[in-house]
C-alpha cells in the first residue's frame, strides 16, 4: 500500500510539472524577452525569442543561443515527464517490470534538468544586465516578463525535487519490498491447475466412487443373505457328520464286544487272525470313511451348486446396478455441466506472489486459490 | 422436551442483550446474501458488479483523425492573417485584406506594403515574423495534422485488433496511453509553431510606435493561429486526460481486486 501511495504522489507531482513545464515553454515563446533602446532616438524595440533569432546583433544571438538551450531542456523535461508517466501506468500494469522501472527512474533526471534550466536563465538575466541598450522586457515599473518565466522555471524546479524524492522513496520501498519477497519464498513447488475437462473427469470418477460404494452397501445386504444360507448348509453338514461318527461308534462297539465273546481257543485263532482282524476292522473303519467322504462331497458339491447360483446372481445384480449407475453418472454429469453453466478461463495475476496462472470460474462460484501462496479471492 | 429437539441446545438470545441478538441477526443476513451470491442464487447488485470490460475511451483514433481533418479544412479554408491599414497620405483610404495559408490573398499575390510588417527595419523585425514563418508554419502543420491523421488510424487499427482477437486489457490500457502521448508531444509542438504568431500580435502592440511609422493606424489578427490553438489546447487536454484516465483505470483495478478479491486480473 505504501508503495501504491508513493506512486500516487509521484503521478500527482509529475502531472503538476508537466503542466507547469508546458506553460513555460508556451511563455517562453510568448512573451518578449528582452528591451533594446535605439541610439537615435527614445524609442524601445521590445524582442521575442523569435524576433530575436532573427536579429543580426551578435550579443543579441549569444542571448538566443541561452534561449534555444532553455527551449531544448524544457522539451526533454517535458518528454521525460511523459516517459515517467507511462513508466507509472506500466508498473501498474505488471508487464515489463525493469523497463517501467526504468521510466519512473528517468523521473529523477528532471531535477537536474531543471537545475540546468534555472541556471540558463539566470545567466541570461546576467547577461542582459551586462549588455548597454539592451534591458529585460517590461511593460509596468521593474516587472519583467523574463521575471514570469524565471518564477515558473523555479517552481518546476521546486517540483522536480519533491517528484525525485518520492521517486527515491518509492524505489526504498521497492527494495524493501523485494527482499522481503526473497525472504518469503517457498521452497517446494505446488501442483499445476488442471483444466477444466480433467477436473470434471474427477468429479466424474468421484461421483462413480460414490455409486460404488452405493453398490457395495447392497451388496453387503445380498452377501449377508448368502452367508444366512451357508450357516443352514453348514450346520446340516456337521449335523450329518456327528451322525455318521456315532455310526462308526456303534459299529467299533459291536466289533469289541464280538471279540469279548470269542473263546481263548478262539483267542489264539483270532491271535493268529488278529492281523486279519485288525484288517477287517482298517476296511470296515476305510468304508466308512469311505461312505462319509463320498457323502460329504456330495454335499460339498450342493452347498457349491446354491454357492455358485447365489453368486451369479449376486454378480448379475451387481452388473445390472453397475450400468444403471453409469448411466445415472452420465445423466448427473451432464445435468452438472449444464447447470453449471460455460466454464470461463481467466489469466489471473495473484497480487500477494505476483505468479500469473489460469483460473477457471463457473458462473456460480468465482472463488480463486493461488496455487503458489495459496492466496484466497474472488473475481 | 419435544420430539427432534437437542438436549445441548441452548437459545442465547432470549437471555441476551437484545442489541447483541440484533447485531447477531444482521450479521446472519448479510452472509446468508453473501452466500446466495456465491452460491449463484443470487445476482449481483449493480454497484457490486466489476465492470470486465470497462473502455475509457476507445473512440481516442477516431477523434484525432476527426480533429485533425477539421484543423486541416481550417488551415485550408480560413484566413491566417488579417490586416486593416491607412494608405500612406490618404487618410481616408483604409485597406482590409485577408491572407490565406502561404501568405496568399484572394487574388493570389501579396502586397508590398504589408510584407515590409514582416521585413527587417534597421536588422530587427519588428513583429517576429518573416513571410517564410507563415509558409514554414503552414508546411510544418500540415505534415503535424496528417500525423495525428496516421495515429489516429492505427489506434483504431488497435482498438479492432483488441476486439477481434481480445488480448488484454491492459496491454490495450498502455497502448492506449503511448498513443494519447504521442498526440500530447504533436499538440504542445503545433501550439509552440502557432503561438508564434499570437506572440507577434502582443510584439505588435509592443512596437505599435514604430510599427505606425510604415503602416499608419494598422491593426492585426491571426484567425487561423488563435483558432488553432483554441481547437489543439482542447485535443491536448483531452490527451491528458486519457493518460490519467489509463491510470486510474489500471489503479482502480488494482486496488479493486486488493481491497475486494485479492488478485488482478485480465480478460
Amino acid at each position: 500500500m505504501l508503495e501504491k501511495n508513493v506512486l500516487n504522489k509521484i503521478k500527482k507531482h509529475t502531472n503538476i510539472l508537466l503542466a507547469v513545464s508546458i506553460t513555460s515553454l508556451i511563455l517562453i515563446n510568448f512573451l518578449p524577452w528582452i528591451m533594446v533602446s535605439e541610439q537615435t532616438g527614445n524609442e524601445k524595440i521590445f524582442f521575442n525569442y523569435e524576433a530575436m533569432t532573427k536579429n543580426d546583433n551578435f550579443e543579441i544571438i549569444e542571448l538566443t543561443g541561452i534561449i534555444n538551450n532553455i527551449i531544448l531542456i524544457t522539451w526533454v523535461i517535458i518528454i521525460l515527464g511523459l516517459i515517467c508517466f507511462i513508466g507509472l501506468t506500466l508498473y501498474l500494469s505488471k508487464q515489463a517490470q525493469l523497463l517501467s522501472l526504468l521510466m519512473i527512474g528517468s523521473g529523477s533526471i528532471i531535477f537536474i534538468m531543471e537545475i540546468a534550466v534555472a541556471y540558463l536563465s539566470f545567466k541570461f538575466i546576467q547577461n542582459v544586465a551586462e549588455i548597454q541598450a539592451v534591458s529585460l522586457a517590461y511593460v509596468f515599473g521593474p516587472f519583467s516578463y523574463s521575471f514570469l518565466i524565471f518564477v515558473s522555471i523555479l517552481l518546476s524546479l521546486l517540483i522536480s525535487f519533491v517528484i525525485s524524492t518520492d521517486i527515491f522513496s518509492f524505489f526504498k520501498v521497492y527494495h524493501k519490498n523485494l527482499r522481503s519477497k526473497k525472504k518469503k519464498k517457498i521452497p517446494f513447488e505446488y501442483p499445476k491447475p488442471q483444466s477444466s475437462l480433467e477436473n470434471n473427469k474427477k468429479m466424474f470418477s468421484n461421483n462413480m466412487i460414490r455409486t460404488s460404494k452405493a453398490e457395495s452397501e447392497d451388496w453387503s445386504k445380498n452377501n449377508n443373505q448368502v452367508i444366512t444360507k451357508e450357516n443352514e448348509d453348514i450346520i446340516q453338514v456337521e449335523k450329518k457328520e456327528e451322525l455318521y461318527k456315532e455310526k462308526k461308534n456303534i459299529e467299533l462297539n459291536e466289533l469289541k464286544e464280538k471279540k469279548v465273546d470269542t473263546t481263548p481257543g478262539e483267542t489264539l485263532i483270532s491271535s493268529k487272525n488278529g492281523e486279519d482282524l485288525t484288517k477287517k476292522e482298517e476296511d470296515a473303519s476305510y468304508t466308512l470313511e469311505k461312505k462319509e467322504t463320498v457323502e460329504v462331497d456330495d454335499d460339498e458339491l450342493k452347498f457349491d451348486h446354491t454357492f455358485e447360483q447365489v453368486l451369479f446372481s449376486a454378480i448379475e445384480k451387481k452388473k445390472k446396478q453397475k450400468e444403471i449407475g453409469k448411466k445415472d453418472s452420465e445423466q448427473s454429469f451432464e445435468k452438472q455441466n449444464k447447470d453449471v453453466g460455460e466454464i470461463k478461463k481467466f489469466k489471473v495475476r495473484c497480487l500477494k506472489c505476483k505468479n500469473e496462472f489460469i483460473a477457471e470460474i463457473r458462473e456460480g462460484d468465482k472463488k480463486i486459490k493461488c496455487p503458489i501462496c495459496g492466496e484466497e479471492g474472488e473475481l | 422436551m419435544q420430539l427432534g429437539e437437542d438436549e445441548n441446545y441452548k437459545d442465547d438470545s432470549l437471555g441476551e442483550n437484545p442489541r447483541v441478538g440484533r447485531i447477531k441477526q444482521m450479521l446472519l443476513e448479510e452472509n446468508f446474501e453473501k452466500a446466495e451470491i456465491t452460491r449463484g442464487l443470487k445476482k449481483r447488485d449493480k454497484e457490486n458488479r466489476i465492470p470486465s470490460k470497462k473502455r475509457p475511451f476507445f473512440y481516442l483514433g477516431v477523434f484525432l483523425i476527426l480533429a485533425a481533418i477539421v484543423c486541416l479544412i481550417l488551415t485550408e479554408q480560413v484566413p491566417w492573417f488579417y490586416i486593416k491599414y491607412d494608405m500612406k497620405g490618404n487618410e481616408n483610404n483604409t485597406i482590409e485584406d485577408f491572407y490565406y495559408k502561404d501568405f496568399v490573398n484572394k487574388n493570389g499575390n501579396y502586397c508590398n506594403q504589408v510584407t515590409s510588417l514582416f521585413e527587417s527595419v534597421n536588422g530587427s523585425y519588428l513583429t517576429g515574423l518573416s513571410v517564410d514563418d507563415f509558409i514554414l508554419s503552414s508546411i510544418i502543420s500540415y505534415y503535424s495534422f496528417l500525423m495525428l491523421i496516421f495515429l489516429g488510424l492505427f489506434f483504431t487499427v488497435f482498438v479492432i485488433l483488441y476486439k477481434v482477437f481480445k488480448y488484454s486489457y491492459e496491454t490495450m490500457i498502455m497502448i492506449q496511453q503511448i498513443f494519447s502521448t504521442a498526440a500530447a508531444v504533436i499538440c504542445i509542438f503545433l501550439i509552440t509553431v502557432f503561438i508564434r504568431f499570437v506572440a507577434a500580435h502582443i510584439l505588435f502592440y509592443h512596437n505599435i510606435n514604430t510599427i505606425y511609422q510604415i503602416l499608419p493606424d494598422a491593426s492585426i489578427s491571426f484567425p487561423v493561429p488563435i483558432i488553432m490553438i483554441i481547437i489543439l489546447s482542447f485535443i491536448l487536454k483531452i490527451c491528458f486526460t486519457m493518460i490519467k484516465l489509463s491510470y486510474r483505470e489500471l489503479e482502480r483495478k488494482t486496488e479493486h481486486s486488493r481491497k475486494k478479491t485479492g488478485f488482478t486480473y485480465k480478460v
